[in-house]
């Protein structure tokens, strides 16, 4: 029953940002892509390798001057680090997996402020994130150990995200265009405060390209 | 021909070296193997793990959920298992919380060689010990030094002290913790006769097989004993009421020239003398009585192993003692009587009054350590100032009057210790520490001018030998008598299942230059023992050599 109430809202939500489109005059969009994640932990001695990992969402762009538009955005984005080595004669890896939902609100600049065709984007603003599940797996000779470490790390997270993009139209006079962005996601918060071993203050940044397409 | 002869006394004097030499057990994979191996596993974990989920209580457990699994174990495989299952409940290794997880190869360390053998653990289960032992950073939480003496403390352990017979998982948690305790915080672990890996696997098998309070009791007291240290004595209401037994005797013995002698009277007794050699006890002989009671007795040296034999070997569970007397070479038969702890106590603390200080004759001073307070050092100095020569009787203990002393004797601050700490960030490792001085900073004091003489023998330990060596930088000293207890050192104590707690010496002392005090004691420049003869005389001969020694001077 719960179930079925929760969905019902989301698709209300949706319903509502569609139909309001018009009126408001803003642009909705969904993207994804993938990320390579920079995870950095100031005391470590061990040399952590970034994974590409994938990342997807939805969009909105309300303009706000010819220039200028708010891009409020929804991810849900993983990220995904590996550390590899040997001991004695065997090889062992960990890799680290956490999924975030991130929600970054954009100032999007279009500098051309074209009616028509291609134009570049610069885009820069907060973003607040929320992690929801944090997974260590362990492989050593050939044996793996999945386990959740998500009570290790802090509930959220908040940063700052710069990119340029590209938004090109589908067709002539089309409201409808296709997007590609390339973003930095810089982090502020150490995620681990407290740690057994003083790994120093864990931060996972990441660097994400990601396909769109927008449309009234 | 005499070059044959000369090869074979080598070999033979290097194959009687090579026997002499302690062996080191070889540890079996059988169910005694595995055991030893858990032992020396958990106690790693227990000071090298940070335990994030934790507690002290909570890794007893950890322990009693382990023994029988490492019982049944069959193979290396699922040994480990039972290895990595205590680590996860310790908390579980991940790159969140350790900062070097690639380590390459397991520690060189000849002091974690253990976790590398691999008839007991797998790869995966060296290789979470190593990235454990690698990350170490002072995660030991469980032992906190005593404010400003350098030793450990172990009061966070849970006592299980209402059961004095515990089941066969916490006897084995008992035998476990004190031999961790020790093999990470025992200054001295290196002077022990036996290697202290052979007490684990000696005595695993004991405490399984103790069949009531009273064996069980016994195993706790030989494991402590086999540290061979006379700090190591442990507190037990078994012991004493079930094997000991809570009668005295009504008089005190010394074993000189290698008999049972008594040598004080507590009370008057027509039937006893002074000086009479005990041949047996309730008609055991002694050398029975001594068989059967040496390995309970805490010792840094045979003198000391005599000195706690006399002790305990007239107590008795029964008030009535019959002994066979040699006197004077005829053996003699006594019926007396027992008396209990209270009125030996009362008769001993009579027994051991007299004057604090006195001027002999011929002007030689005589200070007894035992009584003299720091109160008193100055008025006792200035009494003895113009005497040739004071005698100090260390043949008891002190009560901390060294420094003032020193500052009497001395025209300098002299250095006359040095220590070694555990290190309690660093568990089986130890910290040296600068020397200790003892004399005047400012050398404005007027120092005593004549022969210093320290009395010690077999009564003398701990700070009592602490005592000697600060007072051996006298600028003309010398010491007479016979080896000390060699235990010198502030004591730690820890809890043990079943109602006991252990002691043991907690921080090494060695004189300046690096010689040790640790069973050998303080060592005499003119050895005087007392002799039966002297004892059935009334004659003190180690005070009497010292006073000829000063008459010769």
């Amino acid at each position: 029953m719960l179930k079925t109430t929760a969905m019902k809202n989301r698709y209300i939500i949706i319903f509502l940002l569609v139909t309001m489109t018009p009126v408001w005059g803003f642009q909705f969009g969904v993207k994804a892509g993938g990320n390579l994640s920079f995870l950095t932990m100031s005391k470590s001695q061990d040399n952590w390798k970034n994974d590409l990992s994938w990342q997807f969402g939805l969009s909105s762009s309300f303009p706000i001057s010819r220039f200028w538009h708010l891009t409020p955005q929804i991810h849900l984005s993983n990220f995904r680090s590996q550390l590899a080595g040997r001991f004695e004669d065997n090889s062992l890896s960990w890799n680290l997996s956490r999924t975030q939902i991130q929600l970054p609100l954009l100032f999007k600049w279009q500098p051309l402020a074209r009616k028509e065709g291609w134009q570049p984007v610069l885009m820069l603003g907060p973003q607040y994130i929320l992690n929801i599940a944090s997974k260590c797996t362990f492989s050593f000779g050939g044996d793996k150990e999945e386990s959740d470490v998500a009570e290790k790390f802090e509930s959220n997270n908040f940063g700052f995200v710069w990119g340029i993009g590209l938004e090109i139209p589908i067709s002539k006079g089309s409201q409808t265009c296709l997007s590609l962005e390339l973003c930095y996601n810089h982090n502020f918060k150490n995620q681990i405060p407290i740690n057994v071993y003083e790994i120093g203050e864990f931060k996972q940044n990441a660097l994400s390209l990601m396909a769109g397409f927008s449309f009234l | 021909m005499r070059k044959r002869v000369f090869i074979a006394l080598f070999s033979t004097f290097f194959f009687l070296l090579f026997l002499s030499i302690p062996a080191q057990t070889v540890i079996e994979f059988n169910e005694t193997g595995r055991l030893a191996m858990l032992a020396r596993a958990w106690g790693f974990l227990k000071y090298y793990h940070p335990h994030p989920q934790q507690t002290l209580a909570s890794w007893d457990d950890t322990l009693i959920q382990a023994i029988p699994k490492s019982k049944l174990a069959q193979n290396p495989e699922e040994f480990s298992e039972v290895v990595v299952e205590m680590i996860n409940d310790a908390g579980p290794i991940n790159p969140v919380d350790f900062s070097k997880l690639t380590p390459g190869e397991a520690s060189k360390e000849v002091f974690f060689q253990w976790m590398t053998d691999p008839r007991f653990f797998t790869p995966k289960a060296r290789y979470l010990m190593t990235v454990i032992l690698n990350n170490f950073n002072n995660a030991n939480s469980w032992t906190t030094y005593q404010g400003g003496t350098g030793i450990i403390t172990c009061d966070q352990e849970v006592t299980y002290d209402t059961n004095l017979y515990p089941d066969e998982a916490l006897r084995l948690l008992s035998l476990f913790r004190f031999w961790n305790v020790i093999h990470y915080f025992y200054p001295y672990k290196y002077l022990m006769d036996q290697p202290w890996d052979n007490a684990l696997t000696g005595m695993i098998p004991k405490f399984i097989n103790a069949g009531n309070d009273l064996e069980y009791a016994l195993s706790v007291r030989e494991l402590t004993a086999s540290i061979d240290d006379s700090h190591a004595f442990l507190r037990s209401s078994v012991l004493g009421q079930q094997y000991w037994g809570m009668y005295f005797p009504p008089f005190l013995t010394e074993t000189i020239e290698n008999k049972i002698v008594i040598t004080v009277l507590l009370k008057s007794i027509d039937t006893l003398q002074v000086g009479d050699v005990i041949l047996n006890i309730d008609g055991t002989e002694i050398k029975a009585l001594r068989n059967k009671h040496y390995k309970y007795l805490a010792a840094s040296n045979s003198v000391i192993k005599e000195r706690e034999l006399n002790a305990v070997l007239f107590r008795s569970k029964e008030s009535q003692m019959q002994l066979g007397i040699d006197r004077l070479g005829s053996y003699v038969s006594v019926q007396t009587q027992r008396i209990d702890y209270d009125h030996f106590y009362d008769l001993y603390l009579k027994s051991e009054l007299g004057p604090v200080s006195e001027i002999l004759d011929n002007n030689i001073g005589y200070i007894h350590m035992g009584r003299l307070t720091i109160e008193m050092v100055d008025s006792t100095m200035r009494e003895l100032m113009s005497t040739r020569a004071i005698i100090f009787d260390i043949r008891n203990y002190p009560k901390g009057t060294l420094y003032n002393i020193a500052y009497w004797l001395n025209t300098e601050s002299i250095p006359f210790v040095k220590c070694t700490c555990p290190n309690s960030s660093r568990p089986g490792f130890f910290i040296e520490t600068d020397t200790l001085s003892c004399g005047p900073y400012d050398g404005t004091k007027n120092t005593y001018q004549g022969k210093v003489i320290l009395l010690f023998n077999e009564k003398t330990q701990s700070h009592a030998e602490f005592t000697c060596m600060a007072l051996q930088t006298a600028p003309d000293v010398t010491s007479i008598g016979s080896q000390t207890a060699g235990a010198d050192g502030n004591v730690t104590s820890i809890s043990l299942p079943g109602g006991f707690v252990a002691y043991f010496t907690g921080l090494g002392i060695y004189y300046p230059d690096g010689r040790e005090t640790q069973r050998i004691g303080i060592v005499p420049d003119i050895v005087v023992r007392p002799t039966i003869q002297g004892i059935r005389h009334g004659v003190d001969e180690v005070l009497q050599r010292a006073i000829d020694y000063i008459e010769e001077e």
